[in-house]
């Protein structure tokens, strides 16, 4: 272990933040750094509807991204889509194509570049999941697992319950996500984390 | 972003590392990246350039408790062609069996058969993510086919299962039922 020596006979103490990591400094002057495996990259929470929440700029340093939703609420009952981009959504041909497959409706394969992740089954009851990207700058294809479910309700439709996984066919580093729904997010939590 | 104004205020800049992370300070600016945090390494690439009738990645190091086996643009030399994998703790000297299911088969089986494409342009692709940690030695996953001329009669799943093994599997291929590869690019990435 090398280390700063006139840093740590610091006899100051506090805790200094940066980015998603802590530096804990003790009485005795000791440092510590604790940063969890995952860094939240980008938090968005609906505040008045919306159909469509993006997330943009993903630094490439990550090779991994899990984004997770929680407490979703519809105006309607609707489905909901994942899109991906290489180039903050510039062009429509950044990504060659995304394949992808649920458990739920369609049982076997999507071929298109709009991932198709589950049917939500009720205006009124909460869905949650997430979405778990090997981001992967050395490989042709990006792999993707996801899970949809309900977080709450008393009954839901089966097609809600479903875990899925597809690839993305792309060299380049996926940098943007698209969430959208065929109906309108009226509340929920939308966050971004990278490893 | 909360600091420390005692420390930050110092004029003393150095670097060190603590806790297997290094730790900058430069003027008033303190920053650091934690060698602790989880990665990814690429272990192995397996270009196929001319027809084979397996690729395999051997030798991977116990140190990786988590394996990602991404296979893409996997190319038969005729129509119809499963793609199998299989996993082995002594570098395929054997083969070790795995209790998986998919879209469309489940068993108890070596090789793990995966869905095939219709016709020999549809180019295989998919992905098993690896827990490499016993007693339990788990996997998910995915496969599927692209450009091929037409969708009708492709094959895509998920794949989920566990490998019954009382060592860490250190090996793993990939073939097609009844034909060779004739093209196709396969990775094999390690975390720890």
């Amino acid at each position: 272990m090398s280390y700063n020596s006139k840093i740590l006979t610091t006899s100051s103490k506090g805790i200094a933040a940066f980015k998603a990591g802590q530096f804990s400094i003790a009485s005795d002057g000791k440092v510590s750094a604790s940063s969890g495996a995952y860094s939240l990259i980008q938090s968005q929470t609906i505040g008045t509807a919306v159909n469509t929440v993006t997330f943009t700029n993903i630094p490439s340093t990550y090779n991994e991204i899990i984004g997770v939703f929680s407490n979703v609420t519809f105006t309607s009952a609707g489905n909901i889509f994942y899109q991906f981009s290489a180039d903050n959504f510039s062009t429509t041909t950044s990504i060659d194509a995304v394949y992808f497959v649920n458990s739920g409706t369609p049982a076997v394969g999507q071929y298109n570049s709009t991932t198709y992740l589950a049917k939500q089954g009720a205006a009124s009851v909460p869905i949650m999941g997430y979405i778990h990207l090997f981001n992967m700058s050395s490989s042709l294809i990006k792999c993707i697992r996801s899970f949809i479910g309900t977080n709450g309700g008393t009954s839901s439709s089966s097609a809600t319950n479903v875990p899925g996984a597809g690839t993305i066919i792309s060299t380049n580093k996926i940098n943007a996500i698209k969430v959208s729904t065929s109906a309108t997010f009226s509340a929920g939590t939308f966050e971004l984390y990278g490893m | 972003m909360s600091h420390n104004p005692n420390l930050a205020s110092t004029s003393r800049t150095g670097v060190f590392t603590y806790n297997s992370s290094t730790i900058n300070l430069s003027g008033n600016v303190l920053s650091a990246t934690s060698s602790a945090q989880k990665t990814w390494a690429l272990i192995g690439t397996n270009t196929i350039s001319s027809s084979v009738a397996s690729s395999s990645f051997t030798s991977i190091s116990s140190t990786y408790k988590e394996l990602l086996f991404v296979w893409a643009n996997v190319t038969p030399d005729v129509a119809l062609a499963t793609v199998n994998v299989e996993f082995s703790s002594n570098n395929l000297s054997t083969t070790l069996p795995v209790s998986w299911q998919n879209n469309r088969y489940c068993g108890y089986s070596t090789p793990m058969a995966l869905g095939s494409g219709r016709t020999n342009t549809n180019k295989r692709a998919g992905f098993i993510h690896i827990y490499n940690r016993l007693p339990f030695i788990v996997m998910d996953g995915y496969f599927g086919c692209y450009q091929g001329s037409s969708t009708n009669g492709l094959h895509y799943g998920l794949i989920s299962g566990q490998i019954t093994t009382v060592s860490t599997i250190n090996s793993i291929r990939l073939s097609l039922s009844g034909a060779n590869m004739t093209a196709g690019t396969l990775y094999i990435y390690g975390s720890n």
